[in-house]
């Protein structure tokens, strides 16, 4: 019991990486990224080549990996989103999805189609009391406790992230009060996919690196955001735990294969009965 | 025509956003055959008002009854097939379509069970009607700002209904357009088509007006024949105090 | 004024035709074939999404989903229950259907990024029960499909007769676009997408007129479904894959969204475009995509509307008096 409501714990602290970003996103441009599992995977990858190809320590792959996340986070944008943005959100989505095709092919041709084992950072396994927790299980809820503090404190104590957080309450407003929005929406993305690629290394140990590794977990992130309500960040953080424990509590007592379905079925029932999610402002209509 | 059996009932009408009462317990009826005249401050909820009366944002308490019928639970087709037809604050219009085309689609599904379209007299009698003078082929998309707002209001025309709604249909135009729009809505009301007007315009909605209701912070402050509310004390301070600028000028010009 | 110019073309969609009925006498290569085949399947799934999608307004992802459903209850049907492949289309069609009426009912209520999530959901939902249901579907492993008999001929050594089974299902998904386009359902159909809100004041129920046509753009995929299942003998998970979700998106994208032939034309180009860089092999999804992208951001109204401006720009050079009033 205690080890499957640790289970529960550890995958929703992923989930939780994996799904602030796209909400965060929704609150700046009310718009969703169909790339994000490609920027998922990416983290995993980056990390997996620094590590094993180039041979740098864990901490110095690390760096690298969110330098190399933020410049594709930017790059995602300057693409998809900023030739679009205010004028064709459909062209956002086929966009992003166009891109995260293309990505996954690049993965394919570069790393080939066989899944990779990403080391974890500390290996081994400790007892507390009854239950069985692997090193890289609790360095998984440390550093998504870490990334969530400094996410707060990017969000509350810098400019840019009082800048994202005027632009998300009010976008003409923002504008009126001299705030540079390009620089807002790309940095926004650019932090998105950090967030992504932290989620993928810590997947990378539990699950093996693939070329569409990140694809479930973008769509449990859907999930998630939607579950919490778009562009709510406590919602997410609340939204994620749901989804690992039903994930986790399904798969055990019914059937691993059921827990997926459990969770569309979720997902459609809040969609269908409170669109605007747990913790959600209902969204303007009209 | 006071004394005329109401056509549009409001009943203790509550609109939430969040903690944000837009419209706060309102109450008013509109009687069969008048202009019925609202004003408020920017933000006073009027078009939250009509939103929730016509659907397009379901009220969160209170009833609404139009020509005896409760329509609170309704969809906003159901409410046009009863015989009310709005226009909306920014022109609103169906872009890709033709002039003819927009027209028609009120025609059409107007009524209910009518399918048929509107005949192309029709579509020229409201074009003429409206006063807008275009070739009906022309895609709505290419039409300026004044243009939208007539097509807009032969739309609903079109729909031909008992209780039409404008939402500040002289907003942004010059004095001689708002004229030309005041003295269609007369002549709409003339042909027995209630009307119900939400103005910033002091002066037009006194002039206009069988009877002003003025509202802030979604309640009624006061309501009455345009004499009555100009010399109302709320209303003085309404205008005069929070919103000097734009209402206070045109308030004294009223009187 | 649009009638007239219907009735001008009326020849020259007449002389179409007739060609392609000849094509199989014209073109005698057997892959040849199977590549306009493909590009007909694929032509009849881009028409039908972009009927909802480009005509519609309704952003989903579910034509897949009943092309997938198509493909998967016509192999069920013949695996375990021995229905022939004929019967399969029926059944593929009806399978839609169904689902579309299951998808469709919910989720047409929202809009916007919640009915692409909610439609992406069901698309995965749908692809986790062919998980789940492997004594039915075969799993991972797929179906065995039988292919098409008449009498004792089958199909298999005669591509032609797949083509002249395979055209009149895109022809007619043309027909019932352009009917539906020119009737009351097109006409409310395209009010809902230009305006939502003005459309249901004025007599509108949007909720109607797109899950009529959701669920008829359906029916013809699913057969569609059925038809590819069946022709290439077997329907497995890929048929789920992402990548095929940005084809289709592509086709419409490229071709023109919301045009009569955009996308048949998206569908001719991928379709060929993935042929003739073949040798390329798994550099062409990126092709694909970076081509996406290009036209989103260069072409966006697609190729047809493209040369039809360029059309409008060469006669207007030629023409210039003329153009001008036919323009006014
Ligand atoms: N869909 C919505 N979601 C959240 N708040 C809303 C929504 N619509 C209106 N509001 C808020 O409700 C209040 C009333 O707005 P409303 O548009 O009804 O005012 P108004 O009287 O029409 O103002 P104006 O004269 O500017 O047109 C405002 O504070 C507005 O911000
Ligand atoms: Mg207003």
């Amino acid at each position: 019991m205690e080890s499957l409501l640790f289970r529960g714990i550890i995958l929703g602290s992923i989930y939780t990486l994996a799904s602030i970003g796209l909400s965060l996103q929704w609150g700046v441009l009310r718009n969703l990224n169909f790339s994000h599992g490609a920027a998922i995977t990416f983290g995993a990858y980056i990390m997996w080549s620094a590590f094993n190809l180039a041979h740098f320590p864990y901490p110095l792959a690390f760096v690298l990996m969110i330098i190399f996340a933020f410049i594709l986070g930017i790059a995602i944008e300057w693409l998809t989103v900023r030739p679009f943005f205010g004028k064709n959100d459909t062209n956002i989505f086929i966009g992003t999805v166009a891109l995260s095709s293309i990505l996954g092919q690049v993965y394919f041709l570069i790393f080939g189609g066989r899944q990779k084992f990403l080391e974890p950072m500390f290996d081994g396994v400790i007892k507390l009391g009854s239950l069985r927790a692997t090193i890289h299980e609790i360095f998984t809820l440390v550093i998504t406790f870490i990334t969530l503090i400094i996410i707060w404190l990017v969000l509350n104590k810098t400019r840019i992230g009082l800048s994202i957080r005027a632009v998300s309450q009010d976008q003409v407003g923002a504008v009126l009060n001299g705030i540079n929005t390009r620089k807002v929406y790309s940095t926004t993305l650019g932090v998105a996919t950090i967030l992504a690629g932290i989620a993928g290394v810590l997947l990378g140990p539990i699950y093996y690196v693939s070329p569409h590794m990140g694809e479930a977990p973008m769509v449990k992130a859907f999930i998630i955001v939607i579950l919490g309500g778009l562009g709510s960040l406590p919602g997410t953080i609340l939204a994620a735990f749901i989804v690992a424990f039903v994930e986790v509590f399904v798969g055990i007592s019914i059937g691993v294969t059921w827990a997926p379905l459990s969770l569309f079925i979720i997902m459609v029932i809040i969609l269908v009965f409170k669109p605007e999610g747990l913790l959600g402002v209902s969204s303007r209509k009209a | 025509m006071q004394e005329a059996m109401p056509l549009l009932e409001v009943k203790n009408v509550s609109r939430y956003f969040g903690s944000l009462a837009a419209v706060d317990d309102l109450s008013f009826e509109v009687c069969q055959g008048e202009v019925f005249g609202i004003a408020g401050p920017n933000g006073s909820g009027k078009t939250t008002a009509i939103n929730v009366i016509t659907q397009i944002i379901p009220p969160s308490k209170g009833e609404i009854f139009f020509d005896g019928h409760p329509i609170h639970r309704l969809k906003s087709h159901d409410i046009c097939h009863l015989g009310i037809a709005r226009t909306f604050q920014q022109p609103t219009v169906f872009e890709t379509m033709s002039i003819a085309d927009n027209i028609s689609v009120g025609g059409t599904f107007g009524k209910k069970g009518a399918r048929d379209g509107a005949a192309e007299a029709e579509i020229c009698r409201l074009l003429d009607f409206v006063g807008l003078d275009k070739d009906p082929d022309t895609p709505a998309k290419k039409l300026i700002v004044n243009d939208k707002k007539k097509l807009m209001l032969a739309v609903a025309l079109a729909t031909n209904p008992k209780l039409l709604i404008l939402d500040e249909p002289c907003a942004g135009l010059t004095t001689v357009e708002s004229k030309e729009i005041i003295n269609l809505i007369k002549k709409v009301n003339d042909l027995g088509t209630t009307v119900m007007l939400i103005e910033h315009n002091m002066q037009v909605l006194m002039n206009i007006s069988d009877r002003v209701m003025i509202i802030d912070h979604g309640t009624k402050l006061c309501q009455g024949t345009p004499d009555f509310v100009c010399c109302d004390a709320r209303v003085i301070e309404t205008y005069l105090g929070r919103n000097s600028v734009k209402g206070g000028k045109t308030f004294a010009g009223a009187e | 004024m649009l009638t007239k110019s219907s009735n001008k073309m009326r020849p020259v969609y007449i002389v179409l035709v007739i060609l392609l009925l000849l094509v199989p006498l014209i073109i005698r290569d057997d892959y040849l074939m199977h590549l306009i085949i493909m590009t007909c399947v694929w032509g009849i799934v881009a028409t039908n999404w972009n009927l909802t999608l480009g005509y519609g307004g309704m952003f989903h992802i579910a034509q897949l989903t009943f092309f997938a459903v198509g493909g998967y209850a016509s192999g069920i049907g013949a695996v375990t229950f021995g229905a022939s492949p004929w019967l399969g289309l029926l059944i593929g069609g009806a399978a839609a259907m169904a689902a579309s009426l299951v998808i469709g009912l919910p989720s047409l209520r929202v809009k916007g990024i919640y009915l692409i999530l909610l439609t992406y959901a069901f698309h995965n939902g749908v692809s986790e029960l062919v998980n789940h249901f492997r004594d039915y579907t075969g799993g991972s492993m797929g179906l065995l499909v039988p292919a098409f008999e008449a009498g004792s001929v089958s199909f298999v050594t005669h591509p032609s007769y797949y083509y002249y089974m395979v055209l009149p299902l895109l022809l007619f998904s043309i027909i019932s676009t352009r009917l539906i386009e020119k009737s009351f359902i097109g006409k409310a159909l395209m009010a809902t997408r230009d305006s939502e809100v003005l459309a249901s004041v004025s007599g509108i129920n949007p909720y109607k007129y797109k899950l009529v046509t959701f669920i008829t753009a359906a029916f013809i995929s699913g057969i569609a479904g059925a038809f590819y299942a069946s022709y290439l003998g077997v329907i497995g998970p890929e048929i789920f894959s992402f990548s095929l979700i940005v084809n289709g998106l592509g086709m419409i994208v490229i071709g023109g969204m919301g045009t009569l032939f955009g996308p048949i034309a998206g569908s001719f180009i991928i379709t060929f475009f993935m042929e003739v860089f073949s040798s390329l092999e798994d550099f062409r999804p990126i092709l694909v995509g970076a081509v996406i992208i290009l036209a989103l951001l260069y072409a966006p109204n697609g190729v047809v509307n493209y040369l039809g401006e360029m059309l409008a720009k060469i006669k207007s050079r030629k023409l210039p008096g003329q153009a001008r009033e036919s323009g006014e």
